[in-house]
């Protein structure tokens, strides 16, 4: 007998069924570098990581620079998550100074990295 | 090996796609789609011809070994279109062996019965999910649990995750399985998805990230969205993008398994195996090898090989790949911009045609270096591509 005994699929179904619900299709995430009003500002304030006043904010592509992010997560910029330089792999579009891509897509069925 | 017709089972689409084959459906340029899984017919083989096409697979293993020496040593890697920058580590990884997984060869197999390298997929090969689950269950559901087909893979890509794991080859408290978001069919989240699968088999915690997510701290190494360090990751991406990218210098700087470095599976030198510039090395090495054709870095063949399948060092899927017979271009490949690195010639082969014009290709998986099974795409063109089908097997 050349074939495996069992092959037992747990986890597939679940990220078929995730994919397939949209996890696939929905619209990437972007970085927003805010102040402590929610204001959109330079990513180079965050960037620098020392400065506890300014935030991550992870939200739809499209907000502009002085405008105010909706109430959501948003993480301390002298976190170590945060801190990180994203976006080295994969990515070949990059926007500039304003927000960047995090390779998130946003409501990802709940998998880290969503589809 | 024969070709026959089969009646496909009730409602497979759903069958398939709770199974993971979620990417069945392939959209043509035109705007309509085709079936990429195809269970309205089966391959068949014997057993003799299983264990052939099995040592025809060992022996390639082995010659790959001599293959990737002779790059070495005769330093053949601007050739291969490897930039000079990734040299250092694809020495030093082949020598040291950091783990590895799988790849699959894909081996023509005409009407004379005799298996003939087309290449191999050593780093990112795809087909798995369907070849490893989605038929296994097909065979099952069709011919009943007494069913045989070549196919361990599932079993054998559980065991050497074990294996690794059991040795202490797989620093960090989770695997990292990276995809990339920006393949919207699904097929690569499902690909790492599958195994991801096989690694909770083999008792192994594991976690999907996109690779665009990936994160790099200085001084710290790369990091998850969480901020947790990535230790040992396996990526479903190839290492001649990754170099070039702007992590690649950090993935190469901090390739290892210490604190602060991260373990790649497959690791760099797969670079070697999987480039197309192994077909003209392979022949150079064996040239009276009846399982290796003719084949020339493009520009360096006969003046005599008029009928030849010229391919890009480094494309996926038949793309920019020409078929030329008696010195006429009879089919091309899509065209995305692959060749920039440059071209090898390989001595056309007849696939045969199984009937209706199909023509197969057999996808001989490996999982670290032991043969694992086998996948069937086939054509109705000389060239295999993204518009091919994968057809399931037995052996009667």
């Amino acid at each position: 007998m050349k074939r495996s005994k069992s092959v037992n699929l747990v986890v597939v179904p679940l990220l078929a069924a995730a994919f397939l619900s949209g996890c696939g299709n929905e619209e990437k995430e972007t970085a927003y570098c805010v102040d402590q009003e929610n204001k959109v500002t330079d990513n180079e304030n965050c960037d620098r990581g020392n400065n506890s006043s300014f935030f991550w904010f992870f939200g739809a592509a499209g907000l502009g620079r002085g405008s105010f992010a909706p109430a959501g997560d948003r993480i301390n910029s002298t976190d170590k998550a945060a801190l990180a330089k994203r976006g080295g792999f994969g990515s070949s579009a990059r926007s500039g100074g304003i927000g960047r891509p995090t390779g998130r897509t946003i409501g990802g069925g709940g998998f880290s990295g969503g589809g | 090996m024969d070709r026959h017709d089969s009646e496909p089972r009730q409602g497979w689409p759903a069958i398939i796609e709770e199974q993971g084959l979620i990417y069945w459906k392939t959209p043509l340029p035109d705007g309509e789609e085709i079936a990429y899984w195809h269970e309205g017919a089966h391959y068949s083989l014997t057993s003799d011809e299983v264990y052939d096409i099995e040592a025809v697979a060992r022996l390639m293993l082995e010659m790959l070994v001599e293959a990737g020496d002779y790059i070495i040593e005769e330093n053949l890697f601007a050739k291969l279109g490897i930039p000079g920058w990734a040299v250092p580590r694809i020495k030093e990884t082949w020598e040291s062996e950091p783990p590895m997984l799988y790849g699959r060869f894909d081996f023509a197999y005409g009407h004379d019965g005799v298996p003939r390298l087309l290449e191999y997929n050593a780093d990112t090969p795809t087909g798995l999910l369907e070849t490893a689950a989605v038929q296994w269950y097909w065979a099952k559901d069709v011919f009943g649990e007494g069913v045989d087909q070549w196919n361990l893979l599932h079993e054998m890509l559980v065991g050497r995750w074990r294996e690794l794991a059991q040795n202490g080859r797989l620093p960090g408290e989770r695997l990292h399985m990276l995809h990339t978001s920006a393949e919207q069919s699904g097929e690569d989240f499902m690909t790492i998805g599958y195994l991801a699968e096989t690694a909770r088999a083999a008792n192994l915690m594991s976690e999907l990230v996109a690779i665009e997510s990936l994160g790099h701290v200085e001084g710290e190494g790369f990091v998850d969205l969480a901020g947790q360090p990535v230790r040992t990751a396996f990526k479903l991406y190839p290492w001649e993008w990754m170099v070039r990218e702007d992590f690649g210098t950090q993935a190469l700087e901090h390739m290892g398994d210490g604190p602060g470095q991260t373990v790649w599976i497959e690791p760099i030198w797969k670079m070697l195996w999987s480039n197309k510039g192994i077909l003209p090395v392979l022949h150079r090495l064996f040239p009276e090898n009846p399982h290796v054709l003719p084949a020339y870095f493009d520009g360096e063949q006969p003046d005599s090989l008029t009928s030849f399948v010229r391919k890009p060092l480094l494309a996926r899927e038949g793309a920019n790949t020409t078929a030329v017979i008696d010195g006429k271009v009879v089919e091309e490949g899509p065209d995305q911009d692959y060749g920039e690195e440059g071209f090898v010639v390989q001595e056309y082969t007849d696939l045969g045609d199984y009937g209706g014009g199909a023509r197969p290709v057999l996808g001989v998986w490996t999982v670290d270096v032991e043969p694992a099974g086998l996948g069937i795409r086939e054509s109705d063109g000389l060239l295999t591509t993204n518009t091919s089908r994968f057809v399931p097997h037995v052996i009667s």
